[in-house]
Protein backbone atom coordinates (compact mmCIF):
# COMPACT_ATOMS: atom_id res chain seq x y z
CA UNK A 1 0.00 0.00 0.00
CA UNK A 2 1.35 3.41 -0.94
CA UNK A 3 1.81 6.15 1.65
CA UNK A 4 -0.81 8.19 -0.12
CA UNK A 5 -3.34 5.38 0.03
CA UNK A 6 -2.62 4.76 3.69
CA UNK A 7 -3.00 8.44 4.57
CA UNK A 8 -6.27 8.62 2.67
CA UNK A 9 -7.65 5.64 4.62
CA UNK A 10 -6.46 7.17 7.87
CA UNK A 11 -8.11 10.48 7.04
CA UNK A 12 -11.42 8.72 6.44
CA UNK A 13 -11.07 6.90 9.75
CA UNK A 14 -10.42 9.99 11.88
CA UNK A 15 -12.88 12.34 10.16
CA UNK A 16 -15.98 11.41 12.25
CA UNK A 17 -14.07 12.17 15.47
CA UNK A 18 -12.51 15.48 14.40
CA UNK A 19 -13.72 18.47 16.45
CA UNK A 20 -11.76 21.05 14.46
CA UNK A 21 -12.62 20.45 10.81
CA UNK A 22 -10.10 23.08 9.68
CA UNK A 23 -7.37 20.73 10.83
CA UNK A 24 -8.50 18.28 8.15
CA UNK A 25 -7.71 20.71 5.34
CA UNK A 26 -3.99 20.35 5.92
CA UNK A 27 -4.10 16.67 6.78
CA UNK A 28 -0.63 15.17 6.40
CA UNK A 29 1.96 13.19 8.36
CA UNK A 30 2.53 16.08 10.73
CA UNK A 31 -1.12 16.33 11.73
CA UNK A 32 -1.57 15.78 15.45
CA UNK A 33 -4.75 14.02 16.57
CA UNK A 34 -5.12 16.10 19.72
CA UNK A 35 -3.63 19.49 18.92
CA UNK A 36 -4.62 19.87 15.27
CA UNK A 37 -7.80 17.81 14.98
CA UNK A 38 -8.96 18.24 18.61
CA UNK A 39 -10.06 14.63 18.78
CA UNK A 40 -11.52 13.92 22.20
CA UNK A 41 -9.23 11.60 24.16
CA UNK A 42 -12.04 9.06 24.67
CA UNK A 43 -12.35 8.86 20.86
CA UNK A 44 -8.68 7.91 20.44
CA UNK A 45 -9.76 4.39 21.30
CA UNK A 46 -12.31 4.52 18.44
CA UNK A 47 -9.53 5.55 16.06
CA UNK A 48 -7.48 2.57 17.25
CA UNK A 49 -10.45 0.17 16.86
CA UNK A 50 -11.28 1.52 13.39
CA UNK A 51 -7.64 1.17 12.32
CA UNK A 52 -7.68 -2.44 13.53
CA UNK A 53 -10.82 -3.16 11.48
CA UNK A 54 -9.74 -1.32 8.35
CA UNK A 55 -6.25 -2.81 8.13
CA UNK A 56 -7.06 -6.13 9.79
CA UNK A 57 -4.29 -5.76 12.35
CA UNK A 58 -4.11 -5.79 16.13
CA UNK A 59 -2.88 -2.69 17.94
CA UNK A 60 -1.48 -3.76 21.31
CA UNK A 61 -1.42 -1.44 24.33
CA UNK A 62 2.21 -0.41 23.78
CA UNK A 63 1.47 0.69 20.22
CA UNK A 64 -1.73 2.45 21.26
CA UNK A 65 0.33 4.36 23.81
CA UNK A 66 2.14 6.27 21.05
CA UNK A 67 -0.64 6.71 18.50
CA UNK A 68 -1.13 10.45 18.85
CA UNK A 69 -0.40 11.72 15.35
CA UNK A 70 -0.79 10.69 11.73
CA UNK A 71 2.90 9.84 11.54
CA UNK A 72 2.68 7.67 14.68
CA UNK A 73 -0.33 5.85 13.24
CA UNK A 74 1.31 5.39 9.85
CA UNK A 75 4.45 3.90 11.40
CA UNK A 76 2.45 1.52 13.58
CA UNK A 77 0.20 0.39 10.72
CA UNK A 78 3.17 -0.22 8.40
CA UNK A 79 5.04 -2.09 11.12
CA UNK A 80 2.03 -4.30 11.86
CA UNK A 81 1.30 -4.92 8.17
CA UNK A 82 4.93 -5.91 7.56
CA UNK A 83 4.69 -8.46 10.39
CA UNK A 84 1.60 -10.15 8.98
CA UNK B 1 0.44 17.98 41.42
CA UNK B 2 -3.23 17.99 40.49
CA UNK B 3 -5.28 17.11 37.44
CA UNK B 4 -8.94 17.33 36.56
CA UNK B 5 -11.38 16.02 34.00
CA UNK B 6 -14.94 16.90 33.11
CA UNK B 7 -17.38 14.68 31.21
CA UNK B 8 -20.56 16.03 29.63
CA UNK B 9 -22.95 13.05 29.72
CA UNK B 10 -24.95 14.12 26.66
CA UNK B 11 -21.84 14.74 24.58
CA UNK B 12 -20.30 11.46 25.74
CA UNK B 13 -23.42 9.57 24.68
CA UNK B 14 -23.22 11.18 21.24
CA UNK B 15 -19.45 10.82 20.78
CA UNK B 16 -18.84 7.34 22.13
CA UNK B 17 -20.51 3.99 21.78
CA UNK B 18 -19.22 2.32 24.92
CA UNK B 19 -20.88 -0.97 24.00
CA UNK B 20 -18.78 -1.19 20.86
CA UNK B 21 -16.67 -4.33 20.70
CA UNK B 22 -13.21 -3.67 22.10
CA UNK B 23 -14.02 -0.26 23.58
CA UNK B 24 -14.06 -1.29 27.22
CA UNK B 25 -11.33 -3.90 26.76
CA UNK B 26 -8.88 -1.29 25.47
CA UNK B 27 -9.57 1.19 28.27
CA UNK B 28 -10.32 -0.82 31.37
CA UNK B 29 -8.88 -3.76 33.32
CA UNK B 30 -11.07 -6.79 33.94
CA UNK B 31 -11.68 -5.58 37.48
CA UNK B 32 -12.76 -2.16 36.23
CA UNK B 33 -14.98 -3.74 33.59
CA UNK B 34 -16.80 -5.67 36.27
CA UNK B 35 -17.22 -2.46 38.31
CA UNK B 36 -18.92 -1.01 35.22
CA UNK B 37 -21.08 -3.98 34.35
CA UNK B 38 -22.21 -4.57 37.93
CA UNK B 39 -23.23 -0.97 38.41
CA UNK B 40 -26.84 0.14 38.43
CA UNK B 41 -25.83 2.87 35.97
CA UNK B 42 -23.06 1.31 33.88
CA UNK B 43 -22.57 4.24 31.52
CA UNK B 44 -22.12 6.74 34.36
CA UNK B 45 -19.78 4.33 36.12
CA UNK B 46 -17.73 4.01 32.94
CA UNK B 47 -17.32 7.79 32.63
CA UNK B 48 -16.48 8.01 36.32
CA UNK B 49 -13.60 5.55 35.87
CA UNK B 50 -12.53 7.24 32.65
CA UNK B 51 -12.44 10.68 34.33
CA UNK B 52 -10.44 9.21 37.23
CA UNK B 53 -7.87 7.94 34.73
CA UNK B 54 -7.77 11.20 32.77
CA UNK B 55 -7.46 13.43 35.83
CA UNK B 56 -4.72 11.20 37.23
CA UNK B 57 -2.93 11.12 33.88
CA UNK B 58 -2.76 14.92 33.96
CA UNK B 59 -1.47 15.03 37.55
CA UNK B 60 1.09 12.30 36.83
CA UNK B 61 2.25 13.84 33.56
CA UNK B 62 2.79 17.22 35.24
CA UNK B 63 4.54 15.67 38.22
CA UNK B 64 7.17 13.87 36.16
CA UNK B 65 7.11 16.20 33.11
CA UNK B 66 6.28 13.24 30.87
CA UNK B 67 5.65 13.35 27.14
CA UNK B 68 2.05 12.71 26.10
CA UNK B 69 0.80 9.14 25.87
CA UNK B 70 -2.44 7.23 25.59
CA UNK B 71 -2.18 4.43 28.09
CA UNK B 72 -5.44 4.31 30.05
CA UNK B 73 -4.94 0.68 31.04
CA UNK B 74 -1.85 1.54 33.06
CA UNK B 75 -4.04 3.57 35.41
CA UNK B 76 -5.79 1.24 37.82
CA UNK B 77 -8.90 2.60 39.47
CA UNK B 78 -10.38 1.69 42.79
CA UNK B 79 -13.53 3.15 44.31
CA UNK B 80 -13.05 3.80 48.00
CA UNK B 81 -16.34 5.35 49.06
CA UNK B 82 -19.18 7.33 47.69
CA UNK B 83 -22.80 7.77 46.90
CA UNK B 84 -24.78 8.91 43.88
CA UNK B 85 -23.27 12.39 43.72
CA UNK B 86 -19.80 12.11 45.22
CA UNK B 87 -17.17 9.41 44.84
CA UNK B 88 -13.76 9.06 46.46
CA UNK B 89 -11.30 6.93 44.58
CA UNK B 90 -7.70 5.87 44.28
CA UNK B 91 -5.74 5.43 41.07
CA UNK B 92 -2.45 3.62 40.81
CA UNK B 93 0.04 4.14 38.00
CA UNK B 94 3.29 2.20 38.28
CA UNK B 95 4.34 2.75 41.92
CA UNK B 96 2.45 6.02 42.40
CA UNK B 97 -0.91 6.45 44.09
CA UNK B 98 -3.30 9.31 43.45
CA UNK B 99 -6.51 10.21 45.21
CA UNK B 100 -9.58 11.30 43.31
CA UNK B 101 -12.70 13.15 44.29
CA UNK B 102 -15.54 13.18 41.79
CA UNK B 103 -18.73 15.16 41.82
CA UNK B 104 -21.53 13.58 39.78
CA UNK B 105 -24.31 15.89 38.67
CA UNK B 106 -27.32 15.47 36.41
CA UNK B 107 -25.54 16.49 33.22
CA UNK B 108 -21.87 16.08 33.93
CA UNK B 109 -19.25 14.71 36.26
CA UNK B 110 -16.08 16.41 37.41
CA UNK B 111 -13.08 14.60 38.82
CA UNK B 112 -10.02 16.02 40.60
CA UNK B 113 -6.93 13.88 41.15
CA UNK B 114 -4.10 14.66 43.52
CA UNK B 115 -1.06 12.98 45.03
CA UNK B 116 -2.34 13.99 48.43
CA UNK B 117 -5.56 12.95 50.07
CA UNK B 118 -6.28 16.36 51.57
CA UNK B 119 -5.49 19.09 49.11
CA UNK B 120 -6.77 22.64 49.29
CA UNK B 121 -8.01 23.64 45.89
CA UNK B 122 -10.24 26.14 44.22
CA UNK B 123 -12.27 24.93 41.28
CA UNK B 124 -14.76 26.31 38.84
CA UNK B 125 -17.15 24.61 36.46
CA UNK B 126 -18.65 26.69 33.71
CA UNK B 127 -20.89 26.34 30.73
CA UNK B 128 -18.72 26.15 27.63
CA UNK B 129 -19.64 29.57 26.28
CA UNK B 130 -17.66 31.15 29.11
CA UNK B 131 -13.94 31.37 28.61
CA UNK B 132 -12.45 29.05 31.20
CA UNK B 133 -8.92 30.30 30.56
CA UNK B 134 -9.95 33.88 31.30
CA UNK B 135 -11.70 32.65 34.42
CA UNK B 136 -8.50 30.93 35.57
CA UNK B 137 -6.48 34.10 34.90
CA UNK B 138 -8.95 36.17 36.94
CA UNK B 139 -8.71 33.74 39.85
CA UNK B 140 -4.91 33.64 39.79
CA UNK B 141 -4.78 37.41 39.49
CA UNK B 142 -6.90 37.82 42.63
CA UNK B 143 -5.02 35.16 44.59
CA UNK B 144 -1.48 36.21 43.72
CA UNK B 145 -2.23 39.91 43.38
CA UNK B 146 -0.88 40.13 39.85
CA UNK B 147 -2.39 42.38 37.19
CA UNK B 148 -4.68 40.42 34.87
CA UNK B 149 -3.04 41.79 31.71
CA UNK B 150 0.34 40.42 32.78
CA UNK B 151 -0.84 36.81 33.06
CA UNK B 152 -0.62 34.45 30.07
CA UNK B 153 -1.30 30.75 29.65
CA UNK B 154 1.37 28.95 27.63
CA UNK B 155 2.18 25.33 26.83
CA UNK B 156 5.51 23.60 27.35
CA UNK B 157 7.19 21.05 25.06
CA UNK B 158 4.97 18.29 26.48
CA UNK B 159 1.86 20.38 25.83
CA UNK B 160 1.36 20.95 29.54
CA UNK B 161 -0.11 24.41 30.19
CA UNK B 162 1.64 26.83 32.55
CA UNK B 163 1.16 30.44 33.59
CA UNK B 164 3.51 33.31 33.00
CA UNK B 165 3.68 36.83 34.39
CA UNK B 166 5.55 39.31 32.27
CA UNK B 167 7.39 36.49 30.53
CA UNK B 168 8.39 34.62 33.70
CA UNK B 169 6.64 31.41 34.63
CA UNK B 170 4.49 31.49 37.77
CA UNK B 171 4.77 28.55 40.15
CA UNK B 172 1.16 27.46 40.04
CA UNK B 173 -0.37 23.98 40.11
CA UNK B 174 -3.53 23.88 38.01
CA UNK B 175 -5.40 21.86 35.41
CA UNK B 176 -7.95 22.74 32.74
CA UNK B 177 -10.60 20.52 31.17
CA UNK B 178 -13.48 20.91 28.76
CA UNK B 179 -15.99 18.60 27.18
CA UNK B 180 -19.24 19.34 25.39
CA UNK B 181 -21.09 22.14 27.16
CA UNK B 182 -18.86 22.23 30.22
CA UNK B 183 -15.41 23.40 31.13
CA UNK B 184 -13.56 23.43 34.40
CA UNK B 185 -10.35 24.32 36.12
CA UNK B 186 -8.82 23.32 39.41
CA UNK B 187 -6.11 25.34 41.11
CA UNK B 188 -4.04 24.23 44.08
CA UNK B 189 -3.94 26.60 47.04
CA UNK B 190 -0.97 24.98 48.77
Amino acid sequence: MSDKELLEKLKNIVTPYVQDKEGLENFDENTDFLNDLKINSANLVDVVLDVEDEFNIEIDNDSMNDMLSVLDAKNIIQYKLAGK
Amino acid sequence: MIGNDIVDFNTAALQSNWLRRGFCEKLFSEQEQSLILNSQFPERRLWLLWAMKEATYKAHQRRFKLPRSFNPKQFNCEIIAGDKTSVMGKVQIRDCDYYTQTYIGEDYLHCIASQFQQKKTVQKILSHSTDIKQELILTVSALKKIQIEKICIKKDCNFIPYLTCGGFSINCDFSLSHHGNFSAFVLSLT
